[in-house]
């Protein structure tokens, strides 16, 4: 910074003064009182005391009412131009400007602003106006006192230092200005390195940075960016899985409903069934009530039939004996007769001797009546036995009949039983082949899987080989690649050195650098020729200029060496430094040659970098040979995988499995049944299938061997049975043969029948031989009545006759009758065997017993009526209207679903959180480097002040040369603690380590301070104001100080206020009748302050000051 | 598929899904833009790899678009791509999946991608899509109309009849009931290739290639996952599936890669397992999630560092790595190591060492102050 003009106006005891400032030493003199101290203050009050501040007060005008007003123009250090103006007291204000050129200024801020940015841009540690440690009044600062110190605070540097610094804004500044001078080069090497990534994510004040480009912004903005995006989808998730739970819930009463209506339609199938098995029932009994009632009317017709036979051998019967009663009246009418006429005969006996023979001969004929009635009745005795013996084998015939209908319906039980038992074994016939077939497919289909299984190992096993084969032959290349390049890098490496010696070389080229450096300090050669020469010139080392014909002066500027060839006259070598950096670097170099040349030369290169390369391209080279030797190394050990794999697989592909026609032999085996029936059961029985299926097909068999069984003792039962029948056949015939036999003498005649007729016979006959018997006694007993009586005979005989007529006549008609029932029945018996022959009551009973079974077969439930499956369908309907219902709002719930996302947006918000959690890992990645370099440069700087108190060293070697210099050597061993206070000063001659510092004088004190000042606004290129600092030195120290001004405003502008022009001016430097003068090339200006400053006339006492004392001189123009 | 089986197929098949286009690989930062640009290029290798079988037709089983309505910088592309193969008797069918659904807005309505579309390319947009394919074959193709739905595509397919001894092949989108959160994701029934008659069914949704169920081959039902890995739990993704159906209607499938690049995840717990990585030559078409889980002294974890940058790259220089995602939270500096290598350093930094040090054993910023070290440690190498 650089003070370029200075205007006041009522300010303390000025009334108004206007100064321009040179570049560089400015000295401004003036008598005592004039008002320079107020000039060094308005300065300060310029740059650091706020207008509004109760420190502008002590500003105001002490003899006027007046608002002091300062304005100061100044360049920083970038050349840029500034204005402050400032008023204090009442109606303060502040404005600062800013100017391109010098000339228009525009308005940069006002107020406070103002100090803000200033005290921003002057780093002087001072914190702006409203910040931690801001102080009243003028701020202080290090800085504050070696810049702008007042005349009473000349030595505060040696007794205020860093530690009361408002911010670390100075020193900041002066660690910048002084770390230079004494800071380890290593130290310096790592904090710069530091502070450059330090810089990339942290301001100055150590504010993590925040514009468009900051790390930190970039970092956040996309972690900020993935967090919105990922709440969004996270919202939008939520909202999906909201729906997905609606979803479900809805799904769950669609499934309860879709399960009411499976039960609705379970009861309806149910009552359908229900009421297709009582209709099926309904029918079936229909059909055996019908074929019961048809059997019932077969039955009946015979029953008829039987009843008819019946009735016709009653009749027959009936005829017989009416016939025997016609025969017994005929013979009753020819007894009749007969007696008639021996009535008549013996009445006419009675009535003549003849009589008495008529009697004899009667009663020979009565026993010869009833000789021949014996005889009869002994004969049909013998018929009756007959008929007896033909009635019980007639019974017994009977009784046949009924043993082989009863046999016959025994055999048909039996024949059903046989069809019900052939029909079970077939169907467990069936269900054994099934569950034979199952096995034989899953044996089929593991024999098969497992053909495909080796065919695949052999395939892979082929496959496997060819890829060895591939590998191989990479791999054989690839050892042919590393043993070339193993050879080519062995070659190379014997030519370079190791990267231990690179190091060294590397470090004594750097040695030789140091040591050419600390050479540095800069000479100047200045060859005047007298004559025309060839000059060749070499600069540090650099070839220069080439004169051939070199007339003219030729200066030559050099930091360290200068090497100049003067035709083939000299060759001269001028070098800067130290003896003993000369010869630091003379040794370096001879190191160099006899150490680092032949490595270069044995590598064939000229420069350590080439060395380096050389031996980073070889690392690297090797690096690849590495990774080509990895690739070998992997490609084997993939070749040993390989190969262990085709062990395994050919091993596989070794397995015995079934050939093709093994295959086929086990699908025949399967049989019929198709695979697709079989391979959803297979399928069903898991991974035990062959055990389960083995179970299976033992236990069909078993059933299969039981139902066959069953069949063979049913078949044997039936076969039994026949054969029964068959002899109850035989049996029956035979009685039917014996029956046929007895009857054979009865001339077809009803045993039954003939029995009665001749019992019949045989009781008229005993009546007839009773009669016989009586008629005889009668014949002896009385001959004379025999007349009466034998008229009376006669007439009794005639009687007999007509009544026996009589008897005839009604058993003729009787046995017309009877003959006419007989004839009926037998037509009618006739018919109905016909209509019997018809009713096949063998199909009759076939079919009641069909019917029966039919019905026995059928379920009895469940059993439902026609309500019932009312009662289901509308149960079904109100289901499924349910359902559909809930379908519908399922249907709008899964259109909700479908717009909000899904698997889909469950997708995008797992990538969005993995972006998020890859941005998150960035940005603490970066805090964690960011807050690292913080870290480390803030410690090395803490370490640096506690460690190091470098600030101090820096500052302790330039002042104390100066101090040396100036007191000739009396005092030495400056130093200055972290805070930049001295802490201790030798003196020559002293013993041991005596401290002088608080020993020092008034006037040296004051000149050791100076000298910091200096040497500090040297270093910071600040301008620095010294207030008649050295008031107390000597006039040959003055002399030598006059000297150090003047090459201190080389760089640095010096402004000095002072009483005693003399001290810093020669009498002919003064501006004479001029306001100022620039002296010694324009280095230095000369201000006469009496001819700038205008100042208000000193009242007398009790008097207000009237008239003011004006200047000699204006500055307009200069 | 062997050569002897790609002969007796009478139907030749390449079934793909999952495309992708347009996703964006946000974690990967810059680099992450390859990945999505390598989705297009992977479609060129597939179709090249339908013309070096011969099949007579190629199944996109869905999700061929991130997003239903890609922007045109995808879709140009692919339809360029597809013209680049001028097929005549190769249907080329496009099914929208779940992640690019046939609706009203959808790129598949969107008439200037369907004109320009070329004349062998079948977009499948309705759900009774049928189409006559070689060998007397026909293809059964159900689209997904949004997002997100619970009914299975294959209901729509008609069940084989009595008498129907045609191939069918059948081809929808979505999840199959073994798969996780299936229940909106279109769930298939894994026996849908059953229960509907067809001989294969083409499926598309998971990244992975897989058999539904693992255990069938016949007849297939099939994954054939997505053409390039997206992230990396997938298991086998990157492959089509090269499918033969012979006179018999006996389906063999071949899986054949078509992925550039391999997702792989990798710890690392020591320096020599790390150099181990880094002498790897298959990196270069890698995206590596590497976990550093180890403690090593400075120089060590200078060299880790060395060796990532070498892995991952620089401004200046490409990595060995085609995508490196480095995850150091358990890469830690023993710090036991810093008296090594601060013994031969000036006092200030060897009290700065020992400061960082102390503040490395303990406290909140241990962290902070053990990387603080390490950069010490490599700045003073570096400076000395």
């Amino acid at each position: 910074m650089k003070l370029l003009e200075l205007s006041i106006d009522s300010f303390q005891c000025v009334q108004r003064a206007q100064i321009k400032f040179g570049q560089a030493l400015n000295i401004l003199y003036g008598p005592n009182d004039l008002g320079k101290s107020t000039l060094a203050a308005a300065i300060r009050a310029a740059l650091l005391v706020q207008s509004g501040s109760s420190e502008g007060d002590r500003f105001v005008p002490w003899y006027k009412d007046a608002r002091p007003k300062a304005e100061l123009t100044f360049s920083d250090h970038k050349e840029h131009i500034w204005r402050v103006s400032k008023s204090f007291g009442g109606g303060a204000s502040a404005e600062l400007m800013y100017s391109k050129d010098g000339r228009s200024f525009a308005l940069e801020c006002r107020a406070r602003q103002v100090d803000e940015k200033l005290r921003t841009m002057l780093g002087w540690g001072i914190p702006p106006p409203a910040g931690r440690g801001g102080t009243r009044g003028v701020p202080t600062s290090i800085l504050v006192n070696v810049l702008l110190a007042g005349q009473t605070d000349v030595v505060s540097v040696l007794e205020v230092g860093l530690e009361k610094d408002g911010d670390e804004s100075g020193k900041s500044r002066l660690q910048k200005a002084l770390s230079a001078l004494a800071e380890h080069p290593l130290y310096k090497s790592v904090l710069a390195a530091a502070q450059v990534e330090f810089d990339k994510y942290f301001t100055e004040r150590g504010n993590e940075k925040r514009g468009a480009d900051s790390p930190f912004r970039q970092a956040a903005g996309a972690v900020n960016s993935y967090k919105q995006e990922l709440d969004g989808l996270r919202a939008k998730l939520q909202e999906s899985r909201d729906t997905e739970e609606k979803v479900g819930l809805l799904r769950d009463e669609e499934k309860a409903a879709l399960a009411a209506r499976e039960a609705a339609e379970e009861a309806l199938m149910t009552a359908r069934r229900g009421v297709e098995n009582a209709r099926a029932r309904q029918e079936a009994e229909q059909r055996l009530h019908a074929a019961e009632t048809r059997l019932k009317e077969v039955q009946a017709h015979e029953a008829r039939i039987h009843a008819l036979e019946r009735e016709r051998v009653q009749h027959t019967t009936d005829a017989g004996v009416k016939d025997m009663g016609v025969q017994s009246a005929k013979q009753a009418c020819e007894a009749a007769a007969g007696a008639l006429k021996s009535a008549e005969d013996a009445q006419r006996i009675a009535s003549s001797d003849a009589a008495e023979q008529q009697r004899q001969l009667r009663a020979a004929e009565l026993k010869t009546e009833a000789a021949q009635l014996d005889t009869q009745r002994s004969r049909s005795e013998g018929v009756r036995q007959i008929a007896k013996h033909a009635q019980e084998a007639l019974n017994e015939v009977t009784r046949g009949e009924q043993s082989v209908a009863e046999m016959t319906e025994q055999l048909g039980v039996l024949e059903q039983a046989r069809t019900n038992a052939a029909s079970n074994q077939e169907r467990l016939a069936g269900e054994a082949e099934l569950t034979r077939a199952l096995l034989a497919f899953g044996r089929w289909r593991v024999a098969v899987r497992a053909a495909e299984e080796v065919e695949i190992a052999r395939r892979r096993g082929v496959e496997l080989r060819t890829q060895i084969g591939e590998k191989e032959a990479s791999a054989a290349q690839l050892q042919q690649e590393c043993a070339d390049r193993n050879a080519a890098l062995a070659q190379r490496r014997s030519r370079l050195p190791e990267p231990g010696t690179l190091r060294e070389i590397e470090a004594l080229e750097r040695e030789i650098a140091v040591a050419e450096a600390a050479l540095g300090g800069g000479l100047s050669i200045a060859l005047r020729p007298q004559r025309e020469i060839e000059v060749q010139v070499m600069v540090d080392g650099v070839e220069g200029v080439k004169e051939p014909r070199l007339a003219r002066e030729l200066v030559l500027d050099a930091q360290r060496a200068v090497r100049l060839s003067i035709d083939d006259l000299a060759e001269i070598d001028v070098t800067a430094g130290t003896a003993e950096a000369r010869t630091a670097l003379t040794r370096a170099r001879d190191r160099w040659e006899q150490d680092a040349r032949p490595v270069l030369a044995k590598a064939e290169v000229q420069s350590v970098s080439e060395l380096g390369t050389l031996l980073r391209s070889l690392a690297s080279d090797e690096r690849d040979a590495q990774g080509l030797q990895k690739r070998l190394e992997d490609a084997q050990r993939d070749i040993a995988t390989l190969g262990a794999q085709v062990q395994l697989v050919e091993q596989q592909g070794a397995r015995p499995v079934d050939d093709p026609d093994q295959l086929r032999e086990r699908e025949r085996a399967i049989g019929g049944v198709a695979h697709e029936l079989l391979r959803p059961r297979l399928e069903k029985l898991g991974k035990t299938w062959e055990a389960a299926a083995e179970a299976a097909n033992i236990k069909s068999q078993e059933q299969l061997t039981a139902a066959k069984d069953k069949l063979t003792a049913s078949s044997s039962d039936l076969t039994l049975q026949r054969s029964r029948l068959a002899d109850a056949h035989l049996q029956l015939e035979a009685k039917k043969q014996v029956a046929a036999v007895a009857l054979q003498p009865l001339n077809d005649e009803n045993p039954r029948t003939a029995i009665s007729r001749l019992e019949g016979e045989m009781n008229r006959a005993a009546l007839r031989s009773q009669e016989i018997t009586r008629e005889l006694t009668s014949l002896e007993a009385a001959a004379g009545a025999q007349r009466t009586e034998a008229e009376r005979q006669v007439a009794s005989a005639k009687q007999r006759c007509v009544d026996a007529d009589d008897a005839r006549s009604a058993a003729e008609q009787a046995l017309e009758r009877v003959r006419a029932e007989v004839n009926r029945v037998a037509g009618q018996l006739k018919a109905m065997n016909e209509q019997l022959a018809q009713m096949d009551k063998s199909q009759a009973v076939l079919r009641t017993q069909e019917a029966a079974t039919v019905l026995a077969a059928l379920p009895t439930t469940p059993l439902a009526t026609e309500e019932d499956l009312a009662n289901a369908q509308a149960a079904l309907k109100d289901a499924e209207a349910t359902l559909e219902e809930q379908r519908e709002v399922v249907h709008k719930a899964e259109g909700a679903l479908t717009k909000v996302g899904g698997a889909q947006l469950r997708e995008r918000a797992h990538q969005a959180s993995e972006a998020l959690t890859a941005a998150q890992m960035r940005e603490k990645e970066l805090t964690l480097e960011a807050s690292a370099w913080k870290l480390l440069r803030e410690t090395l700087r803490e370490s640096e002040n506690s460690e190091g108190e470098h600030l101090g060293r820096a500052l302790s070697v330039p002042v104390e040369e100066k101090l040396v210099e100036l007191t000739r050597g009396r005092y030495n061993g400056l130093r200055f603690g972290p805070a930049l206070c001295p802490k201790g000063l030798g003196a020559s001659g002293t013993t041991g380590d005596a401290e002088v510092l608080d020993a020092l004088s008034v006037g040296t004190r004051d000149q050791l301070a100076t000298l910091i000042r200096l040497t500090i606004a040297s270093q910071l290129k600040c301008a620095v104001i010294l207030d008649d600092h050295l008031v107390h030195t000597d006039p040959n120290r003055i002399l030598w100080f006059r000297d150090l001004l003047r090459r201190t405003a080389v760089d640095t502008q010096v402004i000095v206020f002072t009483c005693r022009p003399g001290d810093y001016l020669d009498a002919d430097e003064l501006p004479g009748e001029e306001p100022f003068r620039d002296i010694a090339g324009g280095t230095t200006r000369a201000i006469d302050l009496e001819k700038l400053i205008t100042r208000f006339d000193v009242p007398a006492l009790g008097t207000a000051p009237t008239q003011q004392h004006e200047p000699t001189a204006r500055l307009e123009g200069v | 598929m062997t050569k002897a089986s790609e002969e007796d197929a009478v139907l030749k098949l390449l079934h793909t899904a999952d495309w992708h286009l347009g996703r964006r690989f946000a974690r990967f930062g810059e680099k992450g833009r390859e990945l999505s640009r390598e989705r297009l290029n992977v479609i060129d290798r597939i179709l090249y790899s339908a013309e070096r079988h011969a099949v007579h037709a190629v199944l996109c089983a869905g999700d061929l678009f991130d997003e239903p309505c890609p922007e045109q910088d995808w879709w140009e592309p692919l339809v360029k791509l597809l013209h680049k193969h001028a097929w005549r008797d190769r249907p080329v069918f496009l099914l929208p999946g779940n992640h690019d659904p046939f609706t009203d807005d959808s790129i598949w309505s969107k008439a200037q991608f369907r004109r320009a579309l070329p004349d062998f390319v079948h977009v499948v947009d309705r759900a009774d899509f049928t189409f006559e394919l070689a060998g007397g074959a026909v293809l059964y193709a159900v689209p997904c109309m949004s997002t997100a739905g619970q009914n299975d595509p294959t209901e729509s397919i008609p069940v084989r009849v009595s008498g129907d001894d045609r191939i069918r092949i059948g081809m929808v989108h979505g999840s199959t009931f073994d798969a996780p959160d299936c229940q909106t994701n279109f769930p298939i029934h894994k026996d849908a290739v059953v229960h509907r008659g067809l001989d294969y069914l083409a499926i598309g949704d998971t990244h992975g290639f897989r058999f539904i169920p693992p255990e069938r081959r016949t007849p297939p039902t099939i994954y054939p996952g997505a053409p390039e890995p997206t992230a990396f739990d997938e298991k086998e993704p990157g492959c089509v599936a090269i499918v033969g159906m012979t006179r018999q209607r006996r389906a063999t499938v071949q899986k054949e890669r078509v992925a550039r690049w391999t997702w792989e995840e990798a710890v690392v717990r020591n320096i020599a397992e790390l150099r181990q990585l880094a002498r790897r030559s298959d990196l270069a078409d890698r995206v590596l999630r590497l976990s550093l889980d180890m403690r090593v002294p400075a120089p060590e974890y200078a060299e880790a560092t060395a060796l990532l940058r070498e892995l991952e790259g620089t401004d200046a220089m490409h990595g060995k790595v085609g995508i490196l995602e480095v995850d150091r939270d358990k890469l830690a500096l023993d710090i036991r190591s810093v008296a090594d290598f601060s013994k031969d350093l000036p006092a200030v930094l060897q009290a700065t060492a020992e400061r960082l040090k102390q503040a490395a054993q303990s406290g909140p910023d241990a962290a902070v102050a053990e990387r603080a070290l390490y950069h010490l440690f490599c700045l003073s190498r570096k400076a000395s």
